[in-house]
């Protein structure tokens, strides 16, 4: 179900999703991501919608190309608000750290 | 600015607390508001698996059934001002109900069904496939009561040119650009006598996880189709083409048993419709050990699409010959049916225990997977292995 007011509703989810992420379940605080250069673009862009948990849980399948294609997904279909070079910098981040697949 | 919904539902997260943590091997068991510890495979949108001891019982506790959600906004509805619209282009008249209308004015009726998600087992697919990794606890067998589809479909009027029927829930994307999530039945499954609105489960109000007030049962399909929060259902003449039908939930076209939704298919894809033949050792954890010279009773549960269960066949020869299980009473043909077998436990040392189910239309497990890109369909013959000491 989608109503009207839903579009102003996102307005100060994505002004708080560099904060904290709007509306967050109890416990997905406690997820940590690996440090390094991206973290922070990747946290603030892919939480806006979801939990963090579904990085390291599909780390195992994952590998640059499996990420490249599951950010697209993310942009294209569901339209994430992630710029070019978010895009750049958040693949490089899934990448490094959360690719087990070869 | 909190709208009144977004409040609700942040009351009903804030109260899963760290107190509640538990942990058992790699999986985390946290509860949800109203639920015991289930395995939790992601935060939010919540999605949590039940624990295989939770899957010993003929109906799986309302507060341990498993949890799945494709969308993170998840209101509370209060059952006194939900309302259901039925319409659509192929409807004679609109109409709108309410809970206490739906109760009053249409026939009740309550089915056993086993509602599984059509990921069920993906994590235990090799190679390994993205998505979330269940194992084998997104799925559950209950009572449902609510009233037939049918029956509110021939109220609003069904035109002759009906294809499909579109489902929607109140869950709802947290950004306008994603896809809501609707699905559609084609016109002859929502028509079927044993497709139902529920409006309780295992003789309770449904749980806020699983939908309440009111969830779409459509027996022998699955999860996918159980629209939870349901609020609007039309009757079209068009194949319905939202995300959640046209792009997801599809297998190669072909590439197994099961209805064939017509109107959704290409010559690539279709989409997931039926369940296939299946089973599930419940007794036994992998590993476990028994006691030698102890009687010791294997078991667990048996389904299908609602052909009914045939036969469980044991073999603790790696498959070389196969013995029947006994089979346990029938809740239904949409139910699981339990089945149990003595286990030799004179020899000392490992035994590896396979079980797969026949359906009564003759299907049997498979011993080898079919891969396709979603991790769908997983049915393989069960494996369990245990150590007699």
């Amino acid at each position: 179900m989608r109503r009207a007011w839903r579009v102003t509703a996102a307005l100060p989810i994505l002004l708080l999703a560099c904060a904290a992420p709007f509306a967050a379940a109890a416990g997905e605080e406690t997820i940590a991501l690996a440090d390094g250069p991206g973290r922070e673009a990747t946290v603030a862009s892919c939480a806006i919608c979801h939990s963090l948990d579904y990085l390291p849980m599909n780390a195992p399948v994952m590998g640059r190309a499996a990420w490249d294609k599951s950010i697209h997904k993310m942009v294209d279909k569901f339209g994430a608000p992630i710029s070019a070079e978010n895009i750049q910098v958040i693949l490089d981040y899934l990448a490094l750290h959360y690719s087990a697949a070869p | 600015m909190l709208t009144r919904r977004e409040l609700l539902a942040g009351t009903l997260t804030a109260l899963l607390l760290p107190a509640e943590r538990a942990h058992a091997g790699d999986d985390e068991l946290l509860a949800l508001p109203g639920k015991r510890p289930l395995i939790k495979r992601t935060f939010r949108p919540p999605n949590y698996e039940t624990p295989l001891a939770e899957l010993r019982r003929p109906f799986t506790s309302n507060d341990a059934f498993f949890v799945r959600y494709h969308l993170a906004d998840i209101p509370a509805l209060d059952p006194r001002q939900w309302r259901l619209r039925v319409g659509g282009a192929s409807a004679t008249r609109a109409l709108e109900l309410s809970l206490a209308d739906l109760k009053r004015h249409y026939e009740r009726v309550t089915l056993a069904a086993v509602n599984q998600c059509a990921g069920n087992r993906r994590g235990l697919f090799t190679p390994r496939v993205p998505g979330v990794q269940w194992t084998s606890g997104a799925m559950g067998n209950a009572q449902w009561t609510g009233v037939r589809l049918r029956d509110l479909l021939r109220a609003a009027g069904i035109e002759g040119s009906a294809l499909e029927v579109v489902f929607d829930g109140a869950d709802a994307p947290l950004l306008p650009a994603t896809p809501d999530f609707l699905k559609s039945l084609p016109i002859d499954r929502a028509l079927d006598e044993n497709t139902l609105i529920a409006f309780e489960m295992n003789g309770e109000p449904l749980p806020h996880w699983n939908g309440a007030p009111a969830r779409l049962v459509v027996p022998g399909w699955v999860g996918t189709y159980w629209v939870k929060h349901l609020t609007d259902i039309r009757i079209e003449p068009k194949a319905f083409d939202g995300f959640w039908m046209k792009t997801a939930y599809r297998i190669p076209t072909g590439a197994f048993p099961g209805f064939r939704y017509a109107s959704q298919e290409n010559a690539e894809t279709t989409p997931v419709t039926e369940i296939l033949v299946n089973s599930l050792i419940t007794s036994h954890e992998q590993g476990a050990r028994v006691a030698l010279d102890r009687s010791a009773e294997l078991g667990g549960w048996a389904w299908d699409s609602g052909s009914g269960i045939d036969a469980v066949e044991i073999s603790t020869d790696a498959g070389q010959s196969w013995k029947v299980a006994t089979l346990e009473r029938e809740f239904g043909r949409y139910a699981w049916r339990g089945f149990r077998w003595r286990l030799d436990t004179r020899t000392k040392g490992p035994v590896t225990v396979l079980a797969r189910a026949v359906s009564r239309a003759g299907a049997r497990q498979p011993d080898k997977l079919t891969p396709n890109p979603s991790g769908y369909h997983h049915n393989l013959v069960q494996s369990v292995s245990l150590e007699v000491a």
